[in-house]
């Protein structure tokens, strides 16, 4: 149970457990003072009471010695006691009433004690008037008559019944004074015994326990320290170990700073290069819009030359169509002057020059068929070039809207180059900046590890001063051990 | 192409000039034979028809089909304001028929036309043009432009085709 209490519960346990036994022991003294001063105060009240029952006993002898002083000499001067004593025996009995108040007997005593001692100084007053009216005798029958000395014998007996009473008390609250001494004593003599004891107990139990538990605890510290000085040992030979990564690694981010540099430089230049391209890429663009208006201008031409050679053919056609008539003209010419040079053979010599006239016909006839024939080839040689000018040309405006096409893309992609290139020269320019931010953070990381090279050293003496620690502190938990456990130490 | 019509343009000059000059010249055929011929072709085949032996050449006649026991005769046509029918020299010679031959010839024995498919040409030739056949004597030939073709014998087939007509005349009276 007192295994799991700490130290401090511990040590406060057994301070509150002593304390405790003192109280306890200072309680019981305290109350045992308490009673022996309360007898001790009943007893002075005994006293008191017993004190002021003689002084009411000496107070009405004060009044019977006055009267008969008076009655005996009749000087006023004799009269003085009487006089005193009868407002100091009412003040007497009253105090003794007020002092018996918690005593019913003494009150009921009190009850009869009163009247009698009213009694006796009626009777002191009737022979002190005696005297004074009648003389001496009077006074004296009265006085010798016995009343007087009888009302005395009863006052006496009862102040002695009372003083008898508080004597009876008084001796009972002296027993019980004695008895609390005594028993006082015992408190303090077994109180102190047993409260010695059980501080000796609790003292030896804390003691105990502590030292076994300091032990334990010591054990661990040694334990502990020697593990720390494992670790310190380890710690140091680590922290040397990122001293020397922290140097390389330096090393390399120095590196690494000027390669960012480097690609700063590299960036500013592509980013130089890039604004040149897009102004190529502009006036590449500016190139193409005029080549592809020339190549439109060139499409129309090649428009108007392939209707021009398609009126080229049509006129060809229609040539070809003359040629026809000409050559039909010539055939019949032909036949004619074949016809005529039969006749004229029938006509015999008449006929011989007209003959002559048909044969120079057919002849002529002959020549124009075959230069019709000449013309139509040259005609169809026209025509096929001027169908080939014609599919050539088709041909051309073919490649030429192909080449219209291909400068749109061109330029198209012109357009796009400069729009890459635009883009390309803002990436470069981020890539700059970029660079120039990395550059600037690989300089505070440079700044950072040399920071932490420094702490690295610091960790690296720290360590060193850990493993001094630690070794002391195994000494000092070896110390601390022999204290407690030297049998064990 | 330029250098065609400047050619051209030299023939068409040549011409003018010859045809002047054919007036201009005295001539100078006096004193010498020749025989005039027509160049034809059957086919694929040239052949050749004295010019002595036909009445006329007429070109792209309509002919008019009538029904005829002939084979051969392709119709009536009208020349000189002349019926005359007309044989087709292909069929005659025992080539394939030809329908509407463009050009005719007019045998000088007989009203009898022939079609055939093409004139390539009159040609007058001195009389050694004309050779004889080594191995048929009754058929002769002709040289020209460089080449032998037959020279049919216009009266012989005009001959052939009376013969033939009469002969289908007499079947069709038996």
């Amino acid at each position: 149970m007192f295994d799991n209490w700490t130290f401090g519960k511990k040590v406060g346990g057994g301070f509150a457990l002593a304390g405790l036994v003192l109280v306890v022991i200072a309680g019981v003294g305290f109350r045992s003072t308490a009673n022996l001063i309360e007898n001790d105060h009943l007893v002075e009240h005994t006293h008191s009471v017993r004190a002021t029952l003689a002084e009411l006993a000496a107070l009405v002898v004060d009044t019977e010695t006055g009267t008969r002083g008076y009655v005996i000499s009749g000087d006023d001067a004799f009269l003085a006691p009487y006089r005193a004593s009868i407002d100091s025996a009412k003040r007497a009995f009253e105090h003794v009433r007020s002092l018996t108040a918690d005593n019913p007997v003494q009150q009921r005593r009190l009850d009869v004690l009163g009247p009698l001692i009213e009694q006796r100084q009626d009777h002191a007053k009737r022979a002190i008037e005696l005297r004074s009216s009648t003389g001496y005798e009077a006074a004296a029958k009265l006085i010798t008559a016995g009343e007087g000395r009888e009302l005395m014998v009863r006052i006496r007996n009862a102040i002695d019944e009372m003083d008898g009473g508080e004597s009876q008390l008084l001796q009972q609250r002296s027993s019980d004074a004695e008895a609390a001494a005594a028993a006082t004593r015992a408190v303090m003599l077994w109180g102190s015994v047993l409260g010695a004891l059980a501080v000796a107990l609790i003292g030896w139990f804390i003691v105990g326990s502590l030292s076994q538990q300091i032990g334990t605890a010591v054990h661990q510290v040694q334990s502990s320290s020697t593990e720390l000085q494992a670790a310190a040992n380890q710690q140091a030979s680590g922290s040397k170990e990122q001293a020397t990564a922290m140097n390389e690694i330096t090393t390399t981010i120095s590196e690494l700073l000027a390669t960012s540099r480097q690609i700063a430089e590299s960036a500013q230049r592509v980013s130089q290069i890039a604004e040149q391209t897009a102004s190529s890429a502009r006036s590449g663009d500016t190139t193409v819009e005029r080549a592809h208006e020339s190549i439109s201008a060139i499409r129309r031409q090649v428009d108007s030359i392939v209707g021009h050679m398609l009126e080229l053919g049509r006129k060809s056609q229609q040539i070809g169509s003359v040629l026809d008539i000409v050559s039909e003209l010539a055939e019949q010419t032909n036949i004619l002057a074949i016809n005529a040079t039969i006749e004229a053979a029938g006509a015999g010599d008449a006929g011989k020059r007209f003959a002559v006239v048909a044969d120079e016909i057919r002849k002529l006839a002959d020549r124009v068929t075959g230069s019709t024939k000449e013309v139509r080839g040259l005609i169809d040689d026209v025509r096929s070039a001027v169908n080939t000018t014609v599919m050539a040309t088709e041909t051309g405006s073919k490649a030429v809207d192909a080449g219209s096409k291909q400068f749109g893309d061109v330029a198209s992609a012109f357009k796009q180059i400069g729009g890459l290139v635009g883009t390309t020269t803002e990436a470069s320019r981020e890539i700059e900046l970029s660079t120039k931010q990395q550059t600037s953070a690989v300089e505070q990381v440079n700044v950072a590890i040399a920071n932490v090279a420094q702490a690295t050293r610091e960790t690296e003496a720290s360590a060193e001063q850990t493993l001094k620690t630690a070794t002391q502190l195994s000494s000092l938990s070896k110390a601390l051990l022999r204290i407690i456990q030297p049998q064990v130490a | 192409m330029k250098e065609a019509l400047g050619r051209l343009s030299l023939h068409a000059a040549e011409l003018a000039r010859a045809f002047d000059a054919s007036f201009a010249e005295a001539p100078h055929d006096e004193g010498r034979t020749f025989e005039d011929v027509l160049a034809i072709r059957l086919g694929e085949d040239p052949h050749a028809l004295r010019l002595s032996q036909v009445a006329g050449l007429f070109a792209r006649r309509i002919i008019v089909p009538v029904p005829s026991p002939l084979p051969e005769l392709l119709g009536l046509v009208s020349i000189r304001a002349a019926i005359v029918p007309v044989y087709d020299l292909s069929a005659l010679l025992g080539r394939p028929p030809r329908a509407e031959p463009r050009w005719l010839v007019l045998a000088a024995q007989a009203p009898i036309a022939l079609g055939f498919d093409e004139l390539e040409g009159y040609r007058r030739l001195s009389p050694d043009a004309f050779v004889a056949a080594p191995a048929q004597a009754a058929l002769e030939l002709v040289r020209t432009d460089e080449q032998l073709r037959p020279l049919l014998n216009l009266p012989q087939i005009i001959e052939s085709i009376v013969a033939r007509a009469e002969q289908a005349k007499k079947g069709k009276g038996a």
